[in-house]
């Protein structure tokens, strides 16, 4: 079933966000731990109505990457914090800033305004976040990997 | 030449100063800083060339810092880069001195067409 929001290919978020992370490789594929012990990380965005239409996550790996990677914190602090799925508020600051650009991977030229509103660890999603999560119209799952800090899966849900 | 990259994301700011070196304009001396206001004091103090301005900003917004330097006789080349280029925002933009307004999401192509006449 087809959403008014597009999903991104690998292509397209390899050149947005490899804009952030040199040497950003990003390939379709992967399976994504949506599960509350999981230790993922979701943007949630919304319409101008207030109602959540698009999700992106990061598993756990992903997330401590990113987070430690944006402010180039040692590649060690992203291990621990990967196996101990607890992100500092500054890695939690950086997962915000990454999923602000991210809004961009789902909407185009003919798509409705939408925008971050939030970023949460799955165990935390609102409600109707929660639903969308559990019964997306489509979705596409991506290998990511950076170098020397590794990687994880990222995922898009419309 | 002096340029001032004005966005309160750091992510933003890191994705400008990437699409200039990607468009071409390398070896310019680029500082940045994350609200209007911030910035108003950055260019009385530092006197840039170029201002790159983010529009939706805490403490002051980037229409309001351009509009603040237009008092103050402040002269400079300033423009947008924003999210929503609706066209009463581009004729605001214009009226308060804006010499382009690049929307996003832009490219090193849309850098290179609306920066090339003003970065040497």
């Amino acid at each position: 079933m087809a959403t008014a929001y597009p999903l991104p290919d690998a292509p397209k978020i390899a050149e947005l966000l490899g804009l952030l992370f040199d040497g950003l490789d990003v390939k379709a594929g992967g399976t994504f731990d949506q599960t509350p012990a999981g230790g993922a990380w979701f943007g949630v965005f919304v319409a101008d109505s207030g109602e959540p239409v698009a999700l992106c996550g990061a598993d756990a790996n992903l997330a401590a990457t990113w987070g430690c990677a944006f402010s180039m914190l040692p590649v060690g602090v992203a291990k621990d914090a990967a196996k101990s799925r607890e992100l500092t508020d500054v890695m939690i600051g950086n997962m915000r800033e990454i999923m602000n650009i991210c809004t961009r991977l789902v909407m185009d030229a003919s798509s409705p305004h939408l925008k971050l509103d939030q970023i949460y660890p799955t165990k935390s999603l609102p409600a109707p976040a929660t639903a969308l999560l559990g019964a997306p119209k489509g979705h596409r799952e991506f290998l990511v990997q950076l170098p020397k800090y590794g990687g994880g899966v990222l995922t898009f849900l419309v | 030449m002096k340029i001032l990259i004005v966005d309160d994301s750091t992510a933003m700011r890191m994705i400008v100063k990437k699409t200039l070196r990607l468009a071409g304009f390398e070896g310019h001396d680029i500082t940045e800083v994350d609200d209007g206001a911030k910035a108003l004091a950055a260019i009385k103090a530092s006197k840039p060339d170029l201002v790159l301005s983010d529009w939706n900003m805490p403490n002051m917004t980037g229409l309001q810092l351009l509009e603040s330097l237009s008092g103050d006789g402040v002269k400079l080349t300033f423009g947008f880069i924003t999210t929503e280029a609706t066209p009463d925002m581009r004729a605001k933009a214009m009226g308060a001195g804006a010499k382009f307004l690049i929307s996003k999401p832009f490219t090193p192509e849309s850098f290179k067409e609306h920066l090339g006449a003003h970065i040497r």
